[in-house]
């Protein structure tokens, strides 16, 4: 409702007050004030009241903001204090106080020089001077280097390393591993007829090349015809005997291998170091053409 | 009729390869090869089994 419809405040003396008129309470109220002052809302462009927050006063408060908010980046976060700097004057304090440390001697570029360069030179030209002598040293490459520096070290060992290259001095190495030796029983084409025997006459000898429980690899190939024929390899050992020489350690064939087909390869582990082969065609009729025997063992 | 030819461990030697060994098999084996073979058989190349037969047996191959 208007105001024209509501009573004024009065004073002590029933006479109207100094006063305003609230049109959300919908009445008047008296004025009060400080300071000579009586109170003011103060209204922006906008029609609204200033206020701290959103419809600030036309003074240029936001850019002081902005400047404020970018010098309080600036300073750190929680700033030196009296008490942190004592805190620092105690824990130097206690350093000072371990045992070998020197804060001026530690601290002290001539004792830094000394200890580079020994303390008969005192100046920074003399550092200097063995720096240059040192560089000299290494170098650039030279066709005759001073003797006994690191330069002409590194050239004796270049030219031994092309002699070596060259073969004109070659290195001595020593290799270790198995050496596998081969041993021909038989290279002469043979004919094995149906259901015998070949005896081989060569003995392989084991005990020279130092076989020691080692096993014994073998081939047989074929000679001349290709069919796929069965055959039986055995083994006799022998041993020397102080008196009688050597002989025939069993009269019987031991079988190592049974196979069929027209080249043949086993291993078998031998018993004893010296032994013969035999190689029998288990075929009942037709003929085994052999071409080689060779037995492979390594030292 | 293959005493001479044989061995002391009972092979019969059928023939002796200079360089390489010796070329045994059993009297059983010679038998078989005489019930199987004639004079007229006609085998392989480099079958000797025939050969071998009249070595020990000279009047019937």
């Amino acid at each position: 409702m208007p105001g024209n419809t509501k009573q004024l405040k009065k004073d002590v003396d029933q006479k109207p007050a100094p006063q305003y008129f609230d049109p959300v309470l919908d009445e008047y109220g008296y004025l009060y004030g400080s300071n000579g002052a009586a109170r003011h809302v103060i209204y922006g462009a906008d029609g609204e009241p200033i206020s701290t927050t959103g419809n600030k006063l036309a003074v240029r408060a936001t850019e002081m903001e902005t400047i404020l908010t970018q010098i309080l980046a600036k300073i750190i976060a929680t700033p030196a204090t009296e008490a942190k700097q004592d805190s620092v004057i105690t824990a130097l304090g206690t350093l000072l106080t371990k045992t070998g440390f020197d804060a001026k001697a530690d601290l002290a570029l001539s004792a830094l020089r000394d200890a580079l360069r020994g303390t008969g030179n005192k100046t920074l030209t003399d550092l200097a001077t063995a720096q240059a002598a040192l560089a000299a040293a290494i170098g650039e490459a030279a066709a005759a280097p001073t003797a006994n520096t690191i330069l002409a070290r590194l050239k004796s060992l270049e030219d031994k390393i092309d002699a070596i290259t060259s073969g004109a001095t070659p290195a001595t190495a020593q290799l270790t591993g198995r050496k596998v030796i081969p041993i021909s029983l038989l290279s002469t084409s043979t004919s094995i007829s149906a259901g015998t025997i070949l005896d081989l006459d060569t003995l392989v000898d084991l005990s020279n090349i130092g076989n020691n429980g080692h096993g014994v690899s073998v081939f047989i190939g074929y000679g001349g015809n290709d069919n796929q024929l069965p055959i039986e390899v055995y083994v006799k050992y022998y041993f020397q005997a102080h008196s009688i020489g050597l002989r025939d350690r069993s009269n019987t064939y031991t079988t190592v291998y049974t196979g069929e087909g027209a080249a043949h390869f086993f291993s078998f582990v031998p018993v004893y170091p010296k032994f013969k082969l035999s190689i029998k065609n288990t075929h009942p009729s037709v003929f085994y053409h052999i071409g080689s025997v060779i037995v492979q063992s390594g030292l | 009729m293959f005493d001479e030819f044989k061995r002391d461990d009972g092979m019969v030697i059928l023939e002796e390869m200079p360089g390489v060994g010796e070329l045994v098999t059993d009297e059983t084996t010679i038998l078989n090869w005489k019930a199987n073979i004639t004079k007229d058989t006609i085998l392989e190349d480099g079958d000797k089994r025939k050969e071998y037969l009249k070595k020990f047996y000279p009047d019937e191959y």
